[in-house]
């Protein structure tokens, strides 16, 4: 890349500086643990709604696409997700489409949930009884086609450890009692990177509830299936995280012991519960980014007015 | 080898790596080249892997060959028909062969066929609740301005209406989708001024648009670059090798 050319009298704030304040801030502030104020999007507050009264004698199907790549904000959103699934007692189908990285990363994230909850609730969530890994799918088109066709048919060949660590077919696990079709499940959510979102919306919607938790770059896109009622809720990059822990940490729109109701939402106005016990873990990476990430954008928004001040300055010099 | 110790090694070449492939923001250099190379070679391996473990071998090799029974489990019988499905994959790689490439284009078009043949109702799937959507009510049904507090006895009346606030906003959406769809007339020329103003507005919505992208897009950006300090300060540093 060709360094620009120094004017004598101007700021000349060199690249690498800029990128060194970045790096300052970003490592400054993640050892900053406040709780910034937050109005939850109606995006946001419909997923949380929708997760909370979310049917628990049938599986969901969670496609999880992420990778460590982008851990900062899928990360974050799928830590918040299987929270409020295992607590909630959901059984969960797990699969991936996109990367082969993602299903071991999503299996890590589900067994280190599982054991955080249980310390509180004295239960397990065992994996073939409570969720079950059904496979890694490249051609994630045609598999979510056969799904649409028959769910039973098409992954009764996939296999998974049961409890004794025999390998099983994954629609004779308890996850699956009763499950045939797609219209079975209670909901298709799908944690998503890139665009399988939108694969998945082109083959299942209209067929069962779905629900998406996409990286702030999906967002644009993803937010119109969201306005056309294809995607019931919908979290987006790290504010969606954020949403999703303050709504499990104080409830959405439910009055504290003093009677303050900490978070609330415009559309959708009636109380829903959080997870108030003292030991759950509500507030993680969601918290903990969210005010280096305000730093950042801060020290953007200096950078862009310093540089437009400087452009106008320039042009006077030169125009005398 | 002590887990404890593995976990620490392993972390500490993550940190590592991360430098060392941030270490291009200053200047292109072997350090970074190095752990792009390690990176690109671990991401290959571990797909390979991975596509023959949870992909190849149980959807395709295993409905083959079958299964023995294992303790407790069932033998499955093997279908020998799916070995066909091996030559028509490997016609695929015949791109690579001057004199026979020709049967590549077997398996592509078997693709295409397929592909093609689902997009029809996935396109009607995919983009009808759009359209309707795009079409909201512009003509307000209750004439207060904002729309009142949510009750448990209003609130399936309030979804049935529309107040004035909210049919600005559909008006504004509807001119929004019209004036974009305006600039992409490119098959006659527009000499009326009012339809050169609408399509010269669709031009500036449309930057508007791509704006809130591009700022969604930074943000995202931010977050990783977050996420992977955090690593290395608080999960590495501070949790790891202080104790805290």
């Amino acid at each position: 890349m060709a360094t620009p050319q120094k004017v004598p009298g101007s700021l000349n704030i060199p690249r690498e500086a800029l990128f060194a304040a970045l790096f300052v801030v970003c490592s400054v502030l993640v050892f900053v643990s406040i709780e910034l104020p937050n109005r939850v999007s109606n995006n946001s507050a419909d997923l949380y709604k929708v997760l909370k009264g979310i049917d628990k004698t049938k599986p969901v199907i969670l496609q999880s696409d992420w990778t460590k790549s982008t851990r900062g904000e899928s990360g974050a959103q799928f830590d918040a997700l299987v929270r409020i699934l295992i607590r909630e007692r959901v059984k969960i189908a797990l699969m991936s489409g996109a990367d082969p990285q993602a299903p071991e990363v999503a299996r890590e994230a589900i067994r280190r949930i599982a054991v955080e909850t249980e310390k509180v609730t004295g239960q397990p969530y065992k994996q073939w009884e409570d969720w079950v890994f059904i496979g890694f799918f490249p051609g994630i088109e045609a598999s979510l086609q056969s799904f649409s066709s028959n769910l039973r048919n098409a992954l009764s060949a996939n296999k998974d450890s049961d409890t004794a660590g025999v390998k099983r077919s994954v629609m004779e696990s308890p996850v699956f009692n009763g499950i045939n079709r797609i219209e079975d499940i209670s909901a298709y959510i799908i944690v998503t990177a890139s665009k399988t979102s939108r694969i998945a919306i082109e083959r299942l919607s209209g067929k069962v509830t779905m629900l998406g938790l996409v990286t702030g770059v999906m967002g644009p896109e993803t937010y119109n299936y969201y306005q056309s009622g294809q995607l019931s809720g919908l979290a987006i990059g790290l504010k969606g995280a954020y949403d999703m822990e303050s709504m499990m940490a104080y409830g959405l729109n439910t009055p504290d012991g003093e009677g303050v109701i900490k978070v609330s939402n415009a559309k959708v106005t009636d109380p829903i519960e959080g997870y108030t016990g003292e030991q759950y873990v509500n507030l993680a990476n969601g918290q903990k980014y969210i005010v280096p990430l305000h730093g950042a954008i801060i020290l953007l928004i200096t950078a862009i007015v310093l540089g437009n001040i400087e452009t106008i300055r320039q042009r006077r010099r030169r125009n005398g | 080898m002590n887990p404890e110790t593995y976990s620490l090694i392993k972390l500490t070449l993550g940190v590592i790596a991360t430098f060392g492939l941030y270490s291009v923001l200053y200047r292109e250099n072997k350090f970074y080249r190095f752990w792009e190379h390690v990176f690109l070679g671990l991401a290959g391996g571990w797909a390979l892997v991975a596509l023959w473990k949870e992909t190849l071998k149980p959807s395709w090799y295993d409905k083959m060959a079958g299964s023995i029974p294992e303790a407790g489990g069932e033998g499955t019988p093997g279908y020998f028909v799916w070995a066909i499905l091996l030559p028509i994959g490997m016609m695929g790689y015949m791109v690579f062969n001057k004199k026979h490439a020709w049967m590549s284009r077997i398996p592509i078009g078997i693709i295409l066929g397929i592909w093609s043949g689902q997009q029809l109702l996935n396109f009607w799937r995919t983009y009808s609740p759009q359209f309707r959507s795009s079409m909201p009510t512009i003509v307000p049904t209750r004439w207060e301005f904002m729309q009142p507090a949510a009750t448990p006895e209003n609130f399936t009346d309030l979804a049935r209406h529309t107040y004035i606030s909210e049919a600005i906003g559909n008006l504004i959406a509807v001119i929004t989708v019209l004036a974009v769809l305006s600039y992409f007339i490119f098959s006659i020329e527009l000499k009326s001024k009012f339809m050169q103003g609408v399509t010269k507005s669709g031009r500036y919505l449309l930057m508007i648009g791509f704006g809130a992208i591009f700022g969604s897009t930074v943000m995202m950006r931010f977050t990783l670059l977050i996420d992977r300090m955090y690593f290395i300060w608080v999960e590495w540093m501070s949790q790891r090798l202080l104790g805290n």
